[in-house]
């Protein structure tokens, strides 16, 4: 629980906090079906960085949203694309 | 990483209300959201995790709004007669003041979101309304009827007004416009036909 709350406070802190720096990575994807988060779930398992993820299934762009302690982008796209998805960073 | 800034969460939230009210729950999406506040969709999951969670995220502001101002001079001990009033000029004043925001919470009752925006619906408010029924009934200002009866007679009125207010006519055709006049009108048949 206490982890949890320092890491929610931590994710909307200034950059400058970086002893628990947290990246926010999201990813235009098709992922849509139950099954497929069923995949997704195995591959993000290995990841250590990945703190926690979701698919927003409601929105057109099925964005996978990643919330990491390191800025694994890259490593991302090659797993998602690997197991069968399209996945492209949103960028600002 | 990006910093979170919370004007430009509000910008957010104010958009995709206006979005909803607009367009339905269905017609918003994150892309089109981010177009109209001119920012990218990226940055919309800085703050929202998904469309579910803004969605929801809304509906806990707006139904805290909603408390606060229809319990604003309001006591559950008053009078029948002058409880309802209070409730209807603060329910009016909400509803005509934030047409958007009522819209967006009409839209939410129609969704799969209504079971959870009512266990959002703060205690206090609920016990309010509860005990200004109940000293009604026991001190024989109000006559004991089934929930919704009590709520098609008592609330039900003013929100057709208002309903009529923003579609600027009534029945008909009609043109219409709400005025405090009109509304203690039907505020005083309303108290009538509630009357023991």
């Amino acid at each position: 629980m206490l982890s949890e709350v320092s890491e929610s406070i931590s994710q909307y802190s200034s950059s400058n906090d970086d002893h628990s720096a947290v990246f926010i990575l999201v990813f235009k994807t098709n992922i849509s079906t139950a099954k497929d988060i069923k995949t997704i779930e195995s591959v993000l398992a290995d990841l250590y960085a990945v703190k926690r993820w979701n698919v927003d299934k409601h929105d057109v762009d099925k964005v996978l949203r990643i919330v990491a302690n390191s800025d694994i982008t890259s490593t991302i796209i090659t797993l998602i694309i690997q197991a069968g998805f399209q996945c492209e960073e949103l960028t600002d | 990483m990006r910093k979170r800034d919370i004007q430009k969460e509000k910008l957010l939230r104010q958009k995709a209300l206006k979005m909803v009210a607009k367009d339905g729950l269905e017609g918003l999406s994150m892309q089109k959201l981010a177009k109209a506040a001119g920012i990218s969709p990226a940055t919309i999951y800085i703050y929202f995790e998904s469309k579910e969670d803004l969605i929801l995220q809304l509906c806990s502001e707006m139904v805290t709004k909603m408390s606060e101002a229809t319990l604003k001079n309001f006591d559950p001990n008053m009078s029948f007669a002058e409880g309802l009033k209070v409730q209807w000029m603060n329910r009016a004043k909400y509803c005509l003041k934030y047409p958007h925001q009522a819209h967006f919470m009409e839209q939410i009752k129609h969704s799969s979101y209504h079971e959870k925006s009512l266990q959002m619906m703060e205690g206090t408010f609920r016990k309010s309304m509860q005990e200004f029924v109940i000293n009604a009934i026991v001190r024989k200002e109000l006559i004991k009827v089934p929930l919704e009866v009590f709520w098609s007679v008592a609330y039900a009125p003013l929100y057709n007004l208002v309903r009529f207010h923003n579609m600027g006519k009534s029945v008909g055709g009609h043109k219409f416009q709400f005025s405090e006049a009109i509304m203690l009108e039907t505020l005083n048949l309303v108290l009538k036909a509630l009357k023991p």
